[in-house]
């Protein structure tokens, strides 16, 4: 049912004295809570026994004290836990960061199947959960359970020992009930959930042709089936939970009950003083409430293995051969040559080359288009020539010596691609083009703009604080392109390639685009140029066509 | 109900058997009826947890369902021009998650407002009359809890709204940054990022335990309210054992009831928190829903002729002149009453929609029976020459070519053309991807259905269609 792997646990650990501080914490809150109760029942029995306020003195602060201090440490609790837990987080991501940035682009299909990035994201968003959801909540209720069965135990041996089992069978009935309508709605509700949420985006996408063709009704009635099937699961799946709850409930009765029983006996016969009772037959109600509250800790701790567990694999994957990146100590200003040849690259975990057998030579100043039908590998050959696949046959070579023995930070200063779908990052234009050169100031990056037809256009809207939205919404996939270039242009890139520029722009519009990109560049006679497409027409643009098969 | 019922039993059947063994010196077995009734009300406080937690949960699926339903009558209602001014993705979290997150309003936050409404006067009423001064310090500690609540929340809410944001923007700069990792490759600025990423993250904590230690704040103070008002209750009562005032039965009693009368506050409180989302998302669905009730604005359809019967139009004009949403407005799918009806309409809108099943599925509708002669003919004139009618067709067609695609949804409109009630036949850019002989094909089957009585209407910038039109209609010319 569980997987305890040390490692899965070991991730979501906070490792800083303020998470032991706030388990601490944790502890001294339950044990306030118990105490408060306890002594509280204790002062008014010994107060109905004596008669004079002297002996209540001690009882009367500790009330007083267990009542600020449950309040206090509750407090403290939540401050440390979270503050830990935000520290363990702050010092996840940038690991996890540094082990993916290896995998882009070539090894992101390996990822797996629909892993997808705001997956990874909220995987470890959810590390948290441990020392908040499952650490703290178990740690506080058992310590206290054991805790009271000892004072118990020393008070009355046969009260403690039932304490004693009724608490553990809170532990070992009701927790996993609860456990189980986790696991129900793992393999039941989600599965139902997905698929209602796959018909109410199938029903909001194609509603035009569902409305036009009559097929609405049929569809409604479709969601309306899964929707009355989902509340069903869920009915089910509260049932246990409610049983679970319940379960606790009735077992808190039962241990006051045999505490009442027992302890009413020992008084009878002696072996208890008698205001010591209310403490036997009230303590368990104290105790109950702590493990209820930690009930819910065992679907927080399914969510979090099966999070960790992804988190974990992401980080303790091999960075295959293909993307290991070698770098050596030659630095490369500037290039009488670039070639390949007859390059092989075959994407990790794949049976087939992507290309094999590739030819080509970049010169300053030269213009090459790069052809093929769509599968090609047309855009393989961008990701060698940029560094971010390795080739496994064939040589790549930068004035004749091979590649692997220049600082790949030179030589990615030298040759600079412009994807097919460039990033759009949210945020202003500015920031979208400091990524390329951040010292660059307000006037060069405008200049640059004008150069590439933006400005006007960011000149009517906010200027350089012109915001692009998610993904580049607020502009079109023309205007993302010519921003790339700008970016490009920027860096000042010497071989520059242009992957498909023309691939998110109206068919009627891909002409003029393509024109404009290559009036652009036309002004530096030194740049070379690798120009990506499937579409042949461009070759009158270029100076050589290579193709390939 | 019945759970403070059986909680006040439980209360004092404890207090009632203590008291008796302690003070009285009864055996256990003379009172032993007592401990009777305290597993009596123990098993009916269980059977309450667990009808509560079914039932509470029933009703809100059923409100959901409900919703659900109304919802997505009311986006239809609305039409596709409505739909496509949003984002499909942000409609669909709100017909899923936005409804679920109902559950924490609905299970949880109503049933324990009505809940704390009944309970909490009745527990302060018997503690009341069991011992005037414990009752007198719950009345004055009482009314804190709301107040601090409200207070509180009043201060909290701003923060906690920053809150909200700040932590949604750092995951999404994480997002970000994966999501643009290759092109940060590219620039040679991954590395700069691990750096960037530590010192979000660290502003993030800071920012966030700012408002935390302001949010958790409150549930000290309430915490701290009710528990000091226990140990208050706890002392006095012990003071006034001292001097006989009162019995320990009733000093027990009154402690085990205390904590119970505060509890459910505490409890709306915190259900109200969860509950926010909820709030949040069922403004979101009752827009809509009444969006949809509000009558919509007669505009009139764009200017375009009464379409005759018999006829051939082609309907042209510079892109982004808003041809796309001519017919659905014609259709009264968009802001507009409806001009045609949409049951004497075939309509192939530009995007060309399949879905998972047959190619004839994707024709005639999926399990419906069919006629085989126009379902024949409809193949013929849509040229869908180069497809089985068996053949399985991905979702989205993803098995599909494009040209593919587009002949199979003129093939739907073209079956639905093929009888009486149809009188017109909308396409929108219906060979866009064609090669030029099919597109011919395609072309002739238009003006035949013309010429069989049909209106054909097509929006199109290209000349086979153009040319061959008996009337041209050009749209966002100045």
């Amino acid at each position: 049912m569980f997987r305890f792997h040390r490692q899965n646990i070991r991730l979501g650990i906070p490792k800083n004295g303020l998470f032991k501080l706030g388990l601490l914490a944790s502890v001294l809150q339950g044990l306030s809570a118990v105490a408060l109760l306890g002594v509280s029942a204790w002062l008014i029995s010994r107060a109905a026994e004596v008669n004079s306020i002297v002996y209540l003195g001690i009882a009367i602060v500790g009330v007083r004290g267990f009542a600020v201090g449950r309040a206090t440490f509750r407090y403290l609790e939540r401050i440390l836990l979270h503050d830990s837990a935000f520290r363990m987080l702050a010092k996840r991501r940038p690991i996890l960061f540094e082990r993916l940035v290896a995998f882009f682009p070539g090894g992101i299909a390996q990822l797996g199947r629909g892993e997808t990035l705001s997956r990874v994201v909220s995987d470890v968003d959810e590390l948290q959960n441990l020392p908040l959801r499952v650490i703290a909540p178990l740690l506080q209720a058992i310590s206290i359970s054991l805790a009271s069965i000892v004072c118990v135990w020393l008070l009355l041996p046969s009260a403690g020992f039932y304490l004693c089992a009724a608490v553990l069978l809170g532990f070992l009935l009701a927790i996993p009930l609860s456990a189980r309508s986790s696991r129900q709605s793992d393999t039941l509700i989600s599965p139902l959930k997905a698929q209602l949420s796959d018909l109410s985006l199938n029903l909001i996408e194609n509603q035009d042709v569902y409305l036009a063709y009559g097929w609405m009704p049929q569809k409604m009635d479709e969601l309306r089936e899964i929707d009355i099937r989902l509340r069903a699961a869920v009915s089910k799946t509260n049932t246990s939970t409610g049983i679970g709850l319940a379960l606790l409930s009735l077992l808190a009765t039962l241990a006051m009950l045999s505490g009442a029983w027992f302890g009413g006996l020992a008084v009878e016969t002696g072996r208890l003083q008698g205001v010591w009772l209310a403490v036997l037959v009230l303590l368990p109600l104290a105790i109950f409430e702590l493990i209820q509250n930690a009930q819910p800790a065992v679907s927080a701790y399914r969510r979090y293995s099966s999070s960790s567990d992804r988190v974990r694999e992401l980080l303790e994957r091999e960075i295959p051969d293909s993307l290991k990146i070698t770098t050596g100590a030659l630095t490369v200003r500037n290039f009488e040559s670039i070639e390949l040849q007859s390059i092989g690259v075959r994407y990790p975990g794949a049976e087939v080359d992507a290309v094999s057998g590739v030819n080509l030579r970049i010169e300053p100043g030269k213009k090459l288009l790069l052809s093929g039908e769509s599968g090609s590998g047309k855009s393989t050959v961008a990701l060698v020539l940029s560094r971010l696949i390795n080739a496994h046959s064939g040589q790549y070579s930068i004035n004749g010596k091979p590649v692997e023995q220049f600082d790949s930070e030179t030589v990615n200063k030298l040759i600079g691609l412009v994807e097919q779908n460039p990033t759009v990052f949210i945020g202003d234009v500015r920031a979208n083009l400091l990524i390329a050169k951040p010292d660059a100031s307000d006037p060069e990056l405008m200049a640059i703009l004008s150069r590439v037809g933006l400005w006007k256009m960011f000149e009517s809207r906010e200027g350089l604080d012109t915001q692009l939205g998610d993904r580049g919404v607020l502009i079109s996939g023309g205007e993302a392109q010519r921003l790339a270039l700008a970016r490009a242009l920027l860096a000042n890139f010497q071989v520059l390639i242009l992957d498909e520029p023309t691939a998110n722009v109206d068919a009627t519009q891909a002409d003029r685009l393509m024109e404009d990109i290559f009036e652009i560049l036309r002004d530096d006679q030194s740049r070379a140029i690798l120009l990506i497409s499937h579409e042949g027409k461009y070759r009158s643009l270029v100076d050589l066509e290579i193709r390939l098969p | 109900m019945l759970g403070s019922a059986a909680t006040i039993t439980i209360a004092w059947a404890a207090s009632f058997f203590i008291s008796q063994v302690f003070i009285e010196h009864a055996t256990v077995k003379s009172v032993s009826y007592s401990l009777g009734w305290l597993l009596a009300g123990g098993a009916a406080k269980a059977l309450t947890i667990w009808l509560q937690e079914v039932m509470a949960v029933r009703a809100s699926a059923a409100v959901k369902l409900e919703l659900r339903k109304k919802f997505f009558e009311a986006v239809n209602r609305l039409g596709p021009g409505w739909v496509a001014k949003r984002s499909v993705a942000e409609l669909n979290l709100l017909a899923t998650v936005g409804l679920d997150s109902l559950d924490s309003y609905f299970a949880k936050y109503l049933p324990q407002v009505v809940y704390t409404a009944l309970v909490t006067p009745a527990f302060v009423l018997i503690i009341w009359i069991s011992d005037f001064s414990s009752g007198l310090v719950l009345l004055l500690t009482l009314p804190l809890v709301p107040i601090f609540m409200i207070l509180i929340g009043w201060a909290t809410r701003t923060v906690q709204q920053k809150q909200l944001e700040a932590l949604t923007s750092l995951s999404r700069h994480f997002l970000e940054v994966l999501r643009g990792l290759t092109t940060l490759k590219i620039f040679d600025r991954a590395k700069s990022q691990t750096e960037i990423l530590t010192r979000v993250s660290e502003e993030h904590r800071v920012r966030t335990m700012k408002v935390l230690r302001l949010t958790f704040l409150s549930g000290f103070a309430l915490e701290l309210i009710s528990s000091l008002a226990v140990a208050l209750i706890a002392v006095s009562i012990g003071l006034r054992l001292l001097s006989g005032d009162i019995t320990l039965a009733v000093g027990l009693f009154v402690l085990l009831l205390a904590p119970d009368a505060f509890l459910p506050l505490r409890q709306v409180g915190a259900q109200f928190h969860a509950s926010a989302d909820g709030v949040a998302a069922s403004t979101g669905i009752l827009d809509v829903i009444d969006g949809a009730r509000a009558k919509r604005a007669a505009v009139a359809a764009p200017d375009l002729p009464n379409f005759e019967l018999g006829r051939f139009y082609a309907i042209t004009g510079p892109s982004g002149a808003g041809k796309s949403t001519i017919f659905s407005n014609l259709l009264g799918l968009g802001d507009t009453v409806p001009v045609l009806s949409l049951d004497e309409s075939a309509w192939m809108p530009q995007q060309n929609k399949l879905f998972a099943g047959t190619v004839v599925e994707n024709i005639v509708g999926f399990g419906v029976p069919f006629d085989a002669v126009k379902l024949d003919l409809a193949i013929r004139r849509a040229a869908l020459d180069d497809l089985d009618g068996l053949a399985l067709v991905g979702e989205n067609g993803s098995s599909v070519s494009g040209g593919q695609a587009q002949r199979i949804c003129a093939a739907r409109a073209f079956y639905r053309s093929l009888n009486e009630t149809t009188k017109f036949l909308l396409l929108d850019e219906p060979i866009s991807a064609l090669d030029d002989e099919r597109a011919r094909v395609l072309v002739e089957s238009l003006t035949l259905f013309a010429r069989e009585g049909k209106a054909v209407v097509a929006i199109s910038h290209q000349a086979a269609i153009i040319s061959v039109a008996d009337q041209v209609i050009e749209v966002g010319v100045v």
